[in-house]
């Protein structure tokens, strides 16, 4: 039994060894590897061209996440449209109309 | 008659049922006045009084402990899950900072395997002697993988020593600081302990962290078959946690599993500790080994780190070879504390923790060596 345990012993002291040994060498390998592939994908990056100072823009103005974006803050507090927006509406209803009795009138039935 | 049956219990008590339900109160007491170990202490000491109150009937076929034992223990499902939770909180950074230091974690097995020649000339059987060898891994799980799959029974072998082998580990693992600093102290001089490590906070890249793991589980399970549950579980842990993409798998492996198989764990291995098993020589033969394991590993792992210390033209401080044994990361912390004694400003945790997560590692593949190499020669 003396034998059996000094064969467990030395090949268990020797296997954990040899394991971590090549461990050891795998990482290294491995390590060397994805640092040389980091390099090489740093290398390739576009470089980035020296530019002359260009002024900087002003940032567009911020909205609060609860303002709707297609309605511009009022002034007033009322949700209804602004008196230009009114105008605006009005007016392209007004052209779509004119345009469309123009067309009735030429006899155009492509529609 | 009715007396009888009104102290029944009393009636049944043994006198060895009593001393281990004082041992188990002793572990409690450690626990919770000293901090050791107390997450497994706790249930550990708390099983072992509760199964030895007679005729309780917990460690029967339909009772509570021996569900949890033949569920879990019998068949190294709540070893195996612990190693998921621990290889999800391990971070194997400092050992890829410095992979140099992974051979500490093997140097350090050594008192595995001295032991295993002890146990044999102390009259165990081979199945026994690598079972109390495997004490020297100061690794909870795996000593109770290796024990449980050696002698699962009095059948396989003539003593019971998973009981013993268990407390011992874990009783040990608790007492690293008192057991390792003067074996430290003992094989440095104090010009070597003083030795300046200077920590520099090296990067490594994600995608050796998440290869890693893999790497170790190949490389270690075509070396040493029998360790493939143990090293695939913690690898897969590991993965999960450097992956970033499974969190709340990792959190859980982290937390609320590993809890969970703690206290079952715990309550099934106190509830293994009944007086006929334990009170005996062998109990105590079973102990003095797991102290001599503890010991040379730690002396090895030290020599070791004087062998690195001497070719890497004193860069590296010997003491870091002690945190090879494992016993993740009270060995590291000892290590900082003994270091620390001599020179306050020197900070060797980090450089420690590279020795000792490789001591996990190196404790498993020993492990599995033990287990293919033991049933194959005893037969």
């Amino acid at each position: 039994m003396y034998l059996d345990g000094l064969e467990i012993a030395g090949l268990g002291a020797g296997m954990v060894f040899l394991a971590l040994v090549v461990m050891l060498v795998s990482t290294l390998i491995l390590r060397s590897v994805i640092d040389r592939l980091y390099k090489f994908r740093a290398a390739r990056a576009p470089v980035a061209q020296p530019t002359t100072p260009t002024p900087v823009e002003e940032p567009p103005p911020a909205f609060s996440p609860a303002t709707p974006l297609e309605a511009p803050p009022s002034t007033s507090g009322s949700t209804q449209p602004a008196p230009r927006d009114k105008a605006a509406r009005a007016a392209a209803i007004a052209v779509a109309l004119y345009l469309a009795e123009e067309e009735e009138a030429e006899g155009r039935t492509d529609r | 008659m009715l007396v009888e049956e009104l102290f029944e219990g009393f009636i049944g008590l043994d006198w060895r049922d009593v001393v281990m339900m004082l041992v188990g109160g002793v572990l409690i007491y450690l626990a919770i006045k000293h901090k050791f170990e107390p997450l497994l202490l706790l249930p550990i000491g708390l099983g072992a009084m509760v199964t030895n109150l007679p005729l309780g009937g917990l460690t029967d076929e339909h009772g509570i402990f021996g569900v949890l034992k033949s569920a879990g223990l019998d068949n190294e499902l709540f070893p195996l899950l612990m190693f998921l939770g621990l290889g999800a909180l391990t971070d194997f950074t400092p050992l890829l900072q410095r992979p140099t230091t992974m051979l500490l974690g093997a140097a350090a097995q050594a008192g595995i395997f001295v032991s295993l020649m002890a146990a044999i000339a102390l009259d165990f059987s081979l199945r026994e002697a690598g079972s109390i060898a495997i004490i020297g891994s100061a690794d909870g799980p795996t000593t109770i993988f290796v024990a449980s799959q050696l002698c699962p029974d009095t059948d396989t072998c003539t003593n019971d020593v998973l009981g013993p082998v268990v407390v011992a580990a874990y009783s040990y693992m608790a007492m690293v600081p008192i057991i390792q600093p003067p074996i430290m102290k003992l094989l440095t001089t104090k010009a070597e302990r003083s030795i300046p490590m200077e920590y520099t906070d090296r990067p490594v890249p994600k995608l050796l962290k998440v290869l890693f793991p893999i790497l170790v589980l190949i490389v270690g399970g075509l070396l040493a078959t029998k360790a493939i549950p143990l090293l695939a579980m913690f690898m897969f842990g590991n993965l999960m946690r450097e992956s970033g993409v499974v969190d709340r798998l990792s959190n859980t492996a982290q937390n609320s599993l590993i809890n969970i198989v703690t206290i079952f764990l715990g309550l099934v291995i106190g509830s293994t500790m009944t007086g006929e098993s334990f009170l005996d020589l062998e109990t105590l033969k079973i102990l003095g080994l797991g102290l001599g394991a503890f010991i040379i590993g730690t002396a090895s792992g030290v020599m070791f780190g004087k062998l690195m210390m001497v070719l890497s033209g004193r860069k590296i401080n010997p003491l870091i070879g002690a945190a090879g044994v494992s016993a993740v990361p009270m060995a590291a912390r000892v290590v900082q504390r003994v270091g620390q004694s001599e020179r306050p400003d020197n900070f060797l945790i980090m450089h420690a923790m590279g020795p000792n997560v490789a001591g996990v590692i190196g404790s498993a593949l020993a492990g599995g060596v033990i287990l293919s190499r033991v049933p194959a020669l005893a037969g």
